[in-house]
């Protein structure tokens, strides 16, 4: 894919985010993409992929990406973003806590052809569940 | 800068942090960069940006980061590294645990004229904290 097709594509999958459209944004990832996700584990395929953003639109109905920066070098693609939102659907098998969250996170992205074949996301994912309630945490 | 030029800043880079060498790290920094870091929290110009290294080393004396991937889109610069570290020296002014760490740091940066000018850190900071027995976490 050349830059500008790329970017294309990610401007389309900001926006698909924003509509919590689990199926559409699984359609990028090919058969055997890697996913590592601290929230979802690792998973592979579209059909895990849907599975795991249906999860996490479930459990946060109002989140919300803000894409910061948007690198792309070759095939490979890096958000630097915030993300945001309320647990009102519950977490991890708890009941809702109706608490925010809001943290700085990276997603690193390798493309293969015109799908995503790995994507990493990075962030403070213990500090997220303190903030939404599912641990609490203090000095040791 | 050219993306060889770039390379071989984040090269030195990697060098002088795992030789701990925090006055080579302070020479790689613009005399007015800007570093945004959980731990340090947002500090600007070389001496503070050495002074943060140097509480940084003296808490995890054996710190070592190893480049898990380099983006380059043009003065913006993403690495993800791998940091290993025990605390054998105390953080943020506690008694040392002697708890090893290890997790992924996505450093974004943006360069200019062969130095670093910004540079933002996001990990799972609350995570490294618990790892490291500074804090304890728990279910709510």
């Amino acid at each position: 894919m050349t830059r500008d097709e790329i970017a294309a594509m990610f401007a389309r999958r900001e926006e698909t985010f924003g509509e919590m459209d689990a199926a559409a944004l699984a359609s990028d990832y090919a058969d055997d993409a890697l996913i590592d996700s601290p929230t979802a584990g690792t998973h592979h395929g579209p059909a895990a992929a849907a599975q795991a953003l249906d999860a996490l639109f479930h459990a946060f109905a109002d989140m919300t990406l803000t894409i910061e920066h948007r690198l792309i070098d070759a095939n490979q693609v890096v958000e630097v973003l915030t993300i945001e939102g309320t647990n009102v659907g519950g977490l991890m098998g708890l009941p809702a806590s109706g608490k925010h969250f809001r943290v700085p996170a990276v997603f690193i992205y390798e493309l293969r052809g015109d799908k995503i074949a790995r994507e990493r996301r990075i962030y403070d994912f213990t500090g997220m569940l303190v903030q939404v309630g599912v641990l609490k945490a203090r000095p040791a | 800068m050219t993306r060889e030029a770039i390379v071989e800043l984040f090269e030195r880079r990697m060098h002088a942090s795992n030789e701990h060498d925090v006055e080579t790290l302070g020479e790689l920094y613009a005399n007015d960069a800007v570093v945004e870091s959980p731990l340090g929290g947002t500090h600007q110009g070389r001496e503070a940006i050495i002074s943060v290294f140097a509480a940084f080393f003296g808490a995890l004396t054996d710190a070592r980061v190893t480049q898990d991937a380099l983006i380059i889109d043009g003065d913006n610069v993403v690495q993800v590294v791998t940091l290993s570290a025990t605390d054998t020296g105390g953080l943020m002014g506690m008694a040392p645990t002697g708890r090893p760490a290890q997790l992924p740091i996505v450093l974004v940066c943006r360069v200019e004229n062969g130095l670093f000018v910004h540079e933002r850190r996001i990990y799972d900071f609350t995570g490294m904290l618990v790892q490291i027995g500074v804090l304890k976490a728990k279910p709510a």
